[in-house]
């Protein structure tokens, strides 16, 4: 016998309610993986967009929450260009749009400078001309979802526009959008000589004090403006903030339900044990030792749990991610790390679970354990 | 219990008797540190121990007690309930394991070693609460009418079980019983009655 047999055998006698239990353990980790693992593919997405482009620092409005459509002058992407150290500007601008077949998708605008438009990988068609104002490119994905191909017309906001091309892109986020030349955006949406913020290219982006130091001498010139690294937009982006934080909230409401589901399981079973435990007293078993047996109870049903919700979430993700209109939207970022953390997390549940429990069957005399009181 | 004072010689016999409510098994609890007296004291071995934990280290290793009602652990098999005991006290497996298996050999239950508590009959599970007794080589074995739940034939190889531990481990033993004739069998009968000792006959004298 080894100091795993006896809580082992405890929970093969009650089978089911281990199991149940297990299964409560195991949603609420299946929910962390696939929340968490949702909002980090968002953050993915975002970082991916901007190292698609080249963009090494992003240009935003300082202060604005939503700075996706945050309204900025045009002109000052002259200024910027001519900063030391800054290789290429590339003005932008975004919004959402409801699509006719009740689809939403992401518009971006972007002008011609720089080259950032030729990073884009077409797969079918052609890129439009710098001055066609009337022609997108669609990601692959939103393509696929509506059906077009190029030469085919796509109503946005009251307007036709032609398909010029189809890309297909890594980032979520851009397989499913609609690009068009800047100017075409900007007189769709009424803003003509605004943007929401520029893409820069530095000259040795591969040196992080270089980059650094660009970045603050570009702050300084330009107080209105922020100055964000492409790899840290993710942290900055208010939607990004938004379902991180939800999904940790959500994550952190499962784990509080999982933590009750042990503590109650094991309240219950020390309870109907009580004279069991007074037993152990009665034979010579430490408090210490008690304690770690039903400790390790707890640990058991949420390992078995871990083991499910990470089998569960892994596989919900795989399924979820194929379905047409899910994929398109929600890649998730589920590593090796936020797996062990996730686990870590339900393990730490189950032996604070287990840990009152056993607390409160060593606080009795072994004689009032043993009488049943 | 009330003006009680009574000492266990090494290796003794003694019967604890008296109608229901004497306060037989409150001396055996109080006597294994598993109860506390308000006032007064308990020694073991001349000390008198200083905290529940002294106590609780003297009954993994000097007191073995066993129950009416066996208190066996049903999730575990024969040969596990009586390892529970040596769990943090002996560390070796192998050693464990052959003390398991010399001791339900000692009470003749080497054949049901891997048996559940709910396959063995009350004479079997009270012979297996008797070697878990003796798991650590206690010094004496303190038992609350370890024959009160058999049947009248069970209980006497029970009770020669007992006496032969008694005999031959060199541990002291204390059987708590309401039946006469079982206290008879003992060196020396302690009579309870109300919490007070109304009694004490000594029929033969420790080696």
């Amino acid at each position: 016998m080894n100091a795993l047999t006896y809580p082992l055998r405890n929970l093969r006698n009650h089978r089911l309610r281990s199991a149940l239990t297990a299964a409560g353990i195991g949603a609420a980790l299946a929910s962390l993986l696939a929340l968490v693992g949702f909002s980090r593919g968002v953050d993915r997405a975002v970082v991916l967009s901007l190292q698609d482009r080249g963009t090494d620092i992003v240009a935003v409005k300082k202060g604005s929450v939503e700075i996706l459509t945050a309204v900025l002058d045009e002109r000052m992407a002259d200024k910027i260009r001519v900063v030391p150290g800054v290789v290429n500007v590339m003005s932008s601008m975004g919004d959402m749009v409801d699509l006719e077949t009740g689809e939403m998708a992401y518009m971006a605008g972007w002008s011609q400078e720089g080259g950032f438009w030729r990073t884009l990988p077409i797969t079918a068609g052609k890129l439009p001309e710098a001055d066609d104002t009337g022609s997108v490119v669609l990601g692959q994905t939103l393509a696929d979802v509506l059906g077009k191909r190029p030469g085919d017309r796509i109503e946005l906001t009251g307007q036709q526009f032609r398909v010029a091309g189809i890309s297909k892109q890594a980032s979520v986020i851009d397989d499913r959008s609609i690009m068009m030349p800047l100017l075409a955006l900007q007189r769709l949406l009424a803003r003509e000589g605004k943007v929401s913020g520029f893409h820069l290219r530095i000259d040795h982006p591969e040196d992080p004090a270089r980059l650094e130091d660009v970045r603050k001498r570009l702050a300084e010139l330009f107080p209105d403006l922020t100055f964000i690294e492409s790899a840290e937009m993710a942290q900055h982006a208010a939607i990004t903030n938004l379902l991180r934080a939800m999904a940790w909230a959500s994550s952190t409401i499962a784990l509080v339900m999982a933590f009750v589901i042990i503590l109650n399981t094991l309240l219950m079973a020390v309870t109907e044990r009580t004279r069991e435990i007074g037993l152990l007293s009665a034979i010579g078993w430490k408090p210490s030792r008690v304690i770690a047996t039903i400790v390790l109870e707890g640990l058991l049903i949420a390992a078995a749990g871990a083991v499910l919700g990470v089998a569960v979430g892994l596989l919900g993700l795989k399924l979820m991610t194929r379905h047409p209109q899910l994929g398109g939207f929600l890649q998730p970022d589920v590593t090796f790390v936020l797996v062990q953390q996730a686990v870590l997390l339900v393990l730490a549940v189950g032996a604070l679970g287990g840990l009152y429990p056993a607390w409160r069957a060593t606080r009795m005399r072994p004689m009032e354990l043993l009488r049943g009181e | 219990m009330q003006q009680v004072s009574l000492q266990i010689e090494p290796q003794e016999y003694l019967a604890v008797t008296g109608p229901s409510g004497s306060g037989k098994s409150t001396l055996l609890y109080l006597a294994s540190g598993m109860d506390s007296p308000d006032s007064g004291s308990v020694l073991f071995e001349g000390a008198a121990p200083r905290n529940p934990a002294e106590w609780t280290r003297l009954r993994a290793t000097r007191i073995g007690f066993v129950f009416q009602t066996f208190q066996l652990v049903a999730a575990l098999t024969a040969a596990e309930n009586v390892e529970l005991p040596m769990m943090g006290v002996i560390p070796g497996n192998s050693e464990r394991r052959q003390r398991v298996a010399f001791l339900l050999q000692r009470v003749g239950l080497g054949d049901r070693t891997c048996h559940r508590v709910a396959e063995l009959s009350g004479g079997e599970a009270q012979r297996v609460a008797i070697a878990r007794a003796l798991a650590n080589r206690p010094r004496v074995l303190l038992a609350d009418e370890p024959t009160g739940n058999l049947d009248s034939e069970t209980a006497s190889q029970i009770l020669a079980l007992l006496e032969d531990l008694n005999a031959q481990e060199k541990v002291a033993l204390v059987i708590v019983t309401h039946d006469d004739r079982i206290a008879a069998r003992a060196w020396r009968i302690l009579r309870l009655r109300d919490g007070r000792i109304v009694g004490e006959e000594r029929r033969k004298e420790p080696a």
